[in-house]
């Protein structure tokens, strides 16, 4: 056994390259991949067409928004990480899903080569969080897998509670709408 | 060859912790380090408490803690890379160092009881040197062990 020298030794990079996103949410830096995003919105723009949610069990997603016939489920990016609460001021908007994360800043783009799996000791959700892991200067940044922010059975509950909002706002509508039919008719 | 007289014939990574001794099988010994940056990502595995780069993987840093029941944190000056396995899973594992570790021949230590069935499953077996007894550690074990016990419990358990 001997002291081996502290220098850094990359792994072996691949020939192909990816744009990323790079993104902070309470001070950590993420990327993703840049094609998996559909559009980057703040929070302002969206307020507007948001509308609260709430299935037990679920905190990380409080509201949905609904923009034309797509609907977004709004993932609170530091209570999926189990990061200390910050203040978001964007959205970012996954393409082909009905999910939207709330992040605090855009760091930059970037162009990685170079994609470390992550290492087997890693057993728990962090495993369908990440894609792996990449460096950026002497950074090591998680790459964050997007289909790993809500499970099938997550969005399957937030589907149900999601229905059974809009029959009950459409039951509110009907019943609004036949109680203005009855006062017209007793005028 | 009887579990006592493998453990007799092999070297060890002896490791020093705060105020105790631990041995690594030294086949299981990738390398020793001087500590360089440890790096953080958000994860939800109890025993590592971040990673670093060596020879372009990222190797998992345990958390000596939590993994062998210290009580105060241990300020390593080395990393004792390590390879465990555990079933089909294989990794390393980056163990924060106080002190240099010495290489030694169980042949100068006295091995006692390897296959002990009071000894923790995680135990090989125990060299004693003087009034020091110092466990042999099946990493791959130990970590299987306490991530059982972590996710049954959901409370993180001392080893």
């Amino acid at each position: 056994m001997k002291i081996a020298p502290s220098e850094w030794q990359f792994a072996r990079r691949s020939g192909r390259t990816e744009a990323v996103i790079l993104f902070i949410i309470s001070g950590q830096m993420f990327a993703i991949t840049a094609s998996a995003i559909h559009e980057i919105r703040s929070t302002d723009s969206i307020s507007g067409a948001a509308s609260e949610i709430e299935v037990e069990g679920l905190a990380k997603v409080r509201h949905v928004v609904h923009r034309g016939r797509k609907f977004y489920y709004v993932v609170n990016g530091c209570a999926h990480f189990g990061l200390p609460t910050s203040r978001p001021t964007l959205v970012l908007v996954l393409r082909h899903s009905h999910v939207a994360v709330l992040v605090d800043a855009i760091d930059r783009m970037e162009t990685i080569s170079l994609l470390m799996a992550l290492p087997a000791s890693f057993s728990r959700a962090e495993r369908a969080w990440y894609r792996g892991v990449t460096l950026i200067g002497e950074d090591i940044v998680p790459v964050v897998n997007p289909s790993g922010f809500l499970t099938e059975d997550e969005l399957a509950r937030l589907g149900a509670v999601a229905k059974l909002d809009e029959v009950a706002a459409a039951e509110n509508a009907r019943s609004d709408a036949s109680e203005e039919v009855n006062r017209a008719v007793s005028q | 060859m009887s579990a006592a007289a493998e453990l007799q014939s092999r070297s060890f990574v002896l490791l020093p912790l705060k105020d105790r001794k631990i041995a690594l099988p030294a086949e299981s010994v990738i390398e020793l380090v001087a500590q360089g940056r440890m790096q953080k990502f958000p994860h939800q595995t109890p025993w590592i408490s971040g990673v670093i780069i060596r020879r372009g993987r990222v190797v998992p840093v345990c958390d000596v803690n939590q993994l062998f029941g210290e009580a105060d944190p241990v300020q390593g000056r080395f990393y004792l890379v390590a390879e465990w396995k555990a079933g089909k899973v294989r990794d390393w594992c980056a163990i924060p160092v106080v002190r240099e570790c010495e290489l030694a021949s169980a042949e100068n230590y006295l091995p006692i009881d390897a296959n002990a069935e009071t000894r923790a499953a995680h135990v090989a077996g125990t060299l004693r040197a003087g009034e020091e007894e110092i466990e042999v550690l099946d990493m791959g074990k130990l970590i299987a062990e306490f991530q059982r016990k972590s996710a049954t419990s959901g409370a993180v358990p001392a080893p």
